[in-house]
């Protein structure tokens, strides 16, 4: 199947690729070394966590690094990278995580990859998935038509785990203009999340590999399931 | 006048922790049903599989896109939170920020003003909360905010007190938020 390299409007509300890793220091101290390693271009900042319970106080914080592009939360054992701003499409995004992959794999301090999550989330507005993807929304009781429908599924493709989450016409409260009241308009979305996992990766071309893969794979799943007359309204460049 | 001082502020940070919770059982339900949002941060999955979603982006989007709002003004008008350390004053701005992200607004701006506050602007639904946050720089004291909350044209809240005791007032109009999410 022909993927195009681009589709406008993208319609994407979030592309997230979660890099899970090993360390051989402490986190409190892998933090000092990758802000260190990272350029000027780079902001630091951090955020409180929740507590979990009442009464409870919970020390520490969410470090984020970002630039003019990305940014990236870095967890104990995870790194997880997202578009700062609106999708900004795959040839400018991902240098732009491997570039940073890259910086922090260089402090010779991450000792292997263990997992990659790719997961893009579409969004429409006032768009009936039945029109727009090879997917019935029935089920073995044909008088029933489902006003809202909500769909997960879970199949290893190409080597690799992939989520799948459909959720149609949800009812969504949304302010469709400045200074326009809220109105119920009907919401749909398409989930995708490609994981490869377990890995055990220590050179950077291979994981680099792996994310290209599993995003060619977000794409695959996604244009794969969409109808050809739907997708010509989303004018393809390919 | 004392400079508040780092362990005064860890003090605070502690006491709002509390706030938060609160806040994030009111919004229970809303996260049951976040998935009824336009914003990222209501994108997980309601259901569990065997296997584990790979995290959405939540509400970092918007916490950087406030903080650099914030700095940016700061550089501008350094005179209107004179005297006062750029990092208490940036620890104070995230600290208000994440309580008001957490209700998952579906906008958010924020702006300094001549009377060293920070005026937040929030839209959830139909609510409009407008919320000032005045970064006190006294010993013994907690900041003071004000909020107003309006349901359409409606006003539904107007407080001031301390910044505990305003979070805690905006959260009790929060159930009415919740109830409209039911509906929806």
């Amino acid at each position: 199947m022909r993927l195009p390299k681009k589709i406008s409007p993208d319609s994407l509300v979030d592309a997230i690729i979660e890099v899970k890793y090993e360390a051989n220091r402490p986190f409190e101290v892998l933090l000092g070394i990758f802000f260190e390693a990272l350029d000027e271009t780079y902001f630091y900042t951090n955020r409180p966590i929740k507590p979990a319970a009442p009464g409870t106080f919970v020390a520490g914080t969410i470090s984020l690094f970002y630039n003019d592009k990305i940014s990236i939360q870095v967890l104990p054992g995870a790194l997880a990278f997202s578009s700062l701003n609106k999708y900004i499409g795959w040839e400018d995004y991902y240098p732009a995580i491997e570039k940073a992959l890259n910086t922090l794999h260089s402090t010779g301090n991450i000792t292997k990859f263990t997992r990659v999550g790719i997961r893009y989330i579409t969004e429409y507005v006032n768009k009936d998935l039945k029109d727009s993807i090879k997917f019935e929304f029935s089920f073995g009781w044909p008088e029933i038509s489902s006003l809202l429908t909500t769909f997960r599924t879970e199949f290893m493709y190409s080597e690799s785990k992939v989520i799948l989450t459909l959720h149609n016409k949800l009812p969504v409260l949304k302010q469709l203009a400045v200074n326009a009241q809220p109105e119920i308009v009907l919401t749909s979305i398409i989930d995708i999340d490609v994981i490869k996992e377990p890995l055990s990766i220590e050179k950077l071309t291979e994981i680099h590999e792996v994310i290209n893969s599993g995003h060619q794979k977000v794409k695959e799943v996604f244009f794969g399931m969409l109808r050809e007359d739907f997708l010509k309204t989303l004018n393809p460049e390919y | 006048m004392a400079k508040i001082t780092e362990g005064r502020l860890n003090e605070e940070i502690q006491q709002l922790s509390l706030k938060m919770y609160a806040l994030q059982v009111i919004h229970s339900i809303d996260k049951m049903a976040s998935f009824f949002q336009s914003s990222s941060s209501s994108l997980f999955p309601a259901i569990k599989g065997a296997w584990k979603n790979t995290p959405v982006d939540e509400t970092n989007r918007q916490f950087i896109s406030l903080e650099q709002s914030f700095l940016n003004q700061l550089k501008k008008h350094p005179a209107f939170f004179e005297g006062q350390t750029k990092y208490n004053l940036l620890e104070k701005m995230r600290l208000a920020t994440e309580i008001l992200l957490s209700c998952v607004p579906d906008k958010i701006s924020l702006q300094i003003t001549e009377e060293g506050s920070i005026f937040y602007t929030v839209f959830k639904n139909d609510l409009h909360i407008y919320f000032q946050h005045f970064l006190i720089d006294e010993f013994d004291q907690t900041d003071e905010c004000m909020v107003s909350v309006y349901k359409g044209e409606k006003k539904i809240l107007d407080y001031g007190g301390s910044l505990a005791d305003t979070i805690e007032e905006l959260s009790k109009s929060a159930p009415e938020l919740n109830a409209l999410l039911a509906i929806a």
